[in-house]
C-alpha cells in the first residue's frame, strides 16, 4: 500500500525575501525564487514520483535554468501549490477494446496528471493571486470530434481500467471513476473516452488524489449523451477536504454530442 | 434685425441675409461639423460592437455602409440647403449610371462577385487563402475586391470577379491540417523498420496530434528507393513549426537508425545487358586500379567499397 498523502501538502507556507518555494512533484520539480519583488520560476523533468513540497533558502541548482519571471507588487508573503485538474480535456482509450452491451454499465477509472497551480496570498484566505500553473507531466496532444470540428485535448498514454487495484497510484495523478451506461438497443463500441476535465474539482483522498466521478448515459445512437457531474467527493476511499474547485463549474448534468458515424466515442 | 441677432452677417448685404438663408447655413454647418463627424464615430463604434459579437468582417461591412450611407444623405441634405436643385441632378445621375453601367462592365462584375463572396463567406477576415500563387492573409473582404497581405509583407488586391471564377484554397478553414511528407528510403531497407521509425518521429514530435492517427502509406517503387507517404496532423496554427520540426526528426532518426535515403541512380550498359561497363577509378598519387563497378551513382568521387555504408 502507498504512503499516505499528507494535506499539509497544500497549505500555504511564508515565502521570505530570499526564500526558495521547491516543489516536486512526479516528474516535475521546481523551484519558485523570491527576489525583491520578483519571482523567478526554475522547472526540471525527470523520471521520479516523490512529491515535495517546501520552502528552504538553498537556491535552485546552477543546472537548472530560468524558466520565467514575475513580478508582483503587493503584502502577499505566502506561497502555496494548489492541485488543478487539466484545463483541457483528457482522451484516453479503455485496456482493451470493448463494447458495452445494450443495457448494461461499465465503470473505469481514469488515472489524469494534475496540473499544479502556484498561488501568492495574503493574510486572507480568499487573498490568493495566481502566479502560473505547470502540468506535472508533458501529455501529447489529440483531436477529438472529426477534421472540420472538434476539440483540442490531451492524450493520455496509459489506460482506462476497470479495477481500482490496477491503478498505479501516483501521488501526483487524480483519479476520476467514469460509468458508461448504454441504455440503447445495440451495444456500445467504445474506444475513446473524453473526460471534461474542467469540470471537476480534486479532492484529498487517504492514498489517491480524486476527482468527481462521472456518468454518461446512450440512449440512442446519433442521439445526444447525457453527462451526470457528481456534486459530492467520490465515495471510493476517505475523503479529508476538497483541493480546488472545477475551473468550469456544470450543473449536475448536460447533455453533449458524443457519436460520430460509424467509429463510435463515448465524449463525457 | 438679423445683423443685430448674428453679428457674423454684419459687414454681409442685408439684402442677401434672410432669416432662411441664415437657417440653411447653420443648418449645413452642423451637419458637416457635428453630425457628421458623430455620424462617423457611431459607424466606428456600430463596427467594433458588430466585430465583438459576430466577425471582423461584419464590423467591417457594418462600419463601411453607416459611413459612405450616411454620408452619401448629408452630402444631399448639404446641396438642398444651399439651394441646389437635385431633381435635374439625380436625373442626370441615372442617364450617367446607364452610360457608365455599360463602360464598367468589368466593374459591375466585381460588385456582384463582391455580393456573392459576401453572401457565400468562403473565407473571413483573417484567413490565409491561396489563390493560384498568391498566399497570403485576408485583410478585408470589399464588394470590388479583397484584399491579401502575403507573408513577405506585400499587399495584393485580388479582384472578386477572380475569385468567383477561379478555384482558391482556405488554408485554414479546418481547425487541424495535415502535413503530407514523402519519404523515400533505399530499397535494402527494411519496411517495417522504416514504419517504425517514421511512428516513433510523429509519436515524440509535440505539434504532431495523436488523434487522427499519422499515415504511413506505402505508395510505390520508386527510380531510386521505396516511396512513402508520410501524413500528420496538427493544429492549424503548429503547422508551420510541425514541419520545420518533424522534417529534421525524420532525417535525423534515418541517421540514428543508419536508413539510407536514396539519391537518383542510374545504371549504365555498353553493348549487352548483362556485361559491366568497365570504369578506372584515379584518386591520388596512388598507382591506378582498375575497378568494375555495375552502377555508377550521382557521386562519382565516392569510394566504391563505401557504397554499401550507410549514409550518415
Amino acid at each position: 500500500m502507498s504512503e499516505l498523502i499528507s494535506d499539509e501538502l497544500w497549505e500555504p507556507r511564508p515565502l521570505p525575501e530570499g526564500g526558495t518555494f521547491h516543489c516536486r512533484f512526479g516528474p516535475l520539480e521546481f523551484w519558485l525564487r523570491r527576489a525583491d519583488t520578483d519571482l523567478i520560476l526554475h522547472t526540471r523533468r525527470e523520471a521520479a514520483e516523490e512529491i515535495i513540497c517546501l520552502v528552504d533558502s538553498a537556491p535552485p541548482p546552477d543546472d537548472v535554468k530560468a524558466s520565467e519571471r514575475f513580478t508582483y507588487d503587493g503584502p502577499l508573503e505566502r506561497v502555496r501549490a494548489v492541485p488543478m485538474l487539466p484545463d483541457r480535456s483528457i482522451v484516453v482509450r479503455p485496456e482493451n477494446a470493448l463494447k458495452v452491451l445494450n443495457g448494461q454499465k461499465s465503470q473505469f477509472f481514469v488515472s489524469i496528471p494534475i496540473m499544479i497551480r502556484v498561488e501568492l496570498m495574503g493574510a486572507a484566505a480568499d487573498d490568493a493571486l495566481q502566479v502560473t500553473e505547470i502540468m506535472t507531466a508533458v501529455l501529447s496532444n489529440t483531436w477529438f470530434g472529426d477534421t472540420t470540428g472538434g476539440e483540442l485535448c490531451y492524450a493520455l498514454k496509459t489506460t482506462a481500467k476497470h479495477r481500482l487495484e490496477t491503478v498505479t497510484r501516483r501521488k501526483w495523478r487524480a483519479i476520476c471513476p467514469v460509468t458508461v451506461v448504454n441504455r440503447s438497443e445495440k451495444s456500445l463500441d467504445l474506444q475513446r473516452i473524453c473526460v471534461q476535465s474542467k469540470h471537476l474539482g480534486c479532492y484529498s483522498g487517504e492514498f489517491f488524489l480524486w476527482a468527481n466521478a462521472v456518468e454518461v448515459t446512450h440512449r440512442a445512437e446519433k442521439e445526444e449523451l447525457h453527462v451526470q457531474f457528481a456534486q459530492e467527493p467520490p465515495s471510493f476511499e476517505k475523503i479529508s477536504r476538497q483541493l480546488s474547485e472545477p475551473r468550469d463549474p456544470v450543473k449536475k448534468s448536460f447533455l453533449r454530442r458524443g457519436l460520430s458515424g460509424f467509429r463510435m466515442f463515448a465524449q463525457i | 434685425m438679423i445683423n443685430t441677432l448674428y453679428p457674423i452677417f454684419a459687414n454681409t448685404d442685408p439684402e442677401w441675409v434672410t432669416p432662411g438663408r441664415v437657417e440653411s447655413i447653420f443648418r449645413v454647418v452642423f451637419l458637416l461639423f457635428v453630425v457628421l463627424p458623430l455620424l462617423w464615430m457611431g459607424a466606428r463604434y456600430a463596427g467594433r460592437f458588430m466585430e465583438k459579437r459576430y466577425t471582423a468582417h461584419l464590423g467591417q461591412m457594418v462600419r463601411k455602409a453607416i459611413t459612405y450611407g450616411g454620408s452619401v444623405l448629408i452630402f444631399i441634405m448639404v446641396l438642398t440647403d444651399l439651394g441646389f436643385k437635385l431633381t435635374p441632378l439625380l436625373g442626370a445621375a441615372g442617364i450617367m449610371g446607364i452610360a457608365i453601367g455599360f463602360a464598367a462592365q468589368t466593374t459591375l462584375s466585381n460588385f456582384i462577385s463582391g455580393l456573392f463572396l459576401i453572401t457565400e463567406k468562403p473565407f473571413a477576415i483573417g484567413d490565409v487563402i491561396t489563390v493560384g500563387d498568391t498566399t497570403g492573409i485576408v485583410l478585408s473582404i470589399d464588394l470590388m475586391s479583397v484584399k491579401v497581405r502575403l507573408f513577405d509583407n506585400r499587399f495584393v488586391r485580388i479582384p472578386s470577379s477572380l475569385l468567383i471564377q477561379r478555384e482558391f484554397i482556405n488554408n485554414t478553414r479546418f481547425p487541424i491540417r495535415r502535413l503530407d511528407i514523402n519519404v523515400s528510403v533505399a530499397y535494402k531497407e527494411d519496411v517495417a523498420v522504416v514504419r517504425d521509425v517514421l511512428k516513433d518521429v510523429a509519436d515524440r514530435n509535440p505539434h504532431c496530434l495523436d488523434e487522427p492517427a499519422p499515415l504511413i502509406i506505402f505508395m510505390k517503387y520508386g527510380d531510386s528507393g521505396l516511396e512513402f507517404l508520410f501524413a500528420v496532423w496538427a493544429l492549424r496554427t503548429d503547422f508551420l513549426a510541425l514541419r520545420n520540426s518533424i522534417m529534421q526528426e525524420v532525417k535525423d532518426a534515418f541517421d540514428q537508425k543508419g536508413i539510407e535515403i536514396p539519391f537518383p541512380h542510374r545504371t549504365l550498359y555498353t553493348g549487352a545487358a548483362t556485361e559491366p561497363f568497365p570504369i578506372r577509378l584515379v584518386s591520388g598519387e596512388k598507382e591506378p586500379v582498375p575497378v568494375e563497378a555495375k552502377t555508377v551513382g550521382a557521386e562519382p568521387e565516392e569510394e566504391p567499397d563505401e557504397e554499401a555504408e550507410p549514409r550518415g
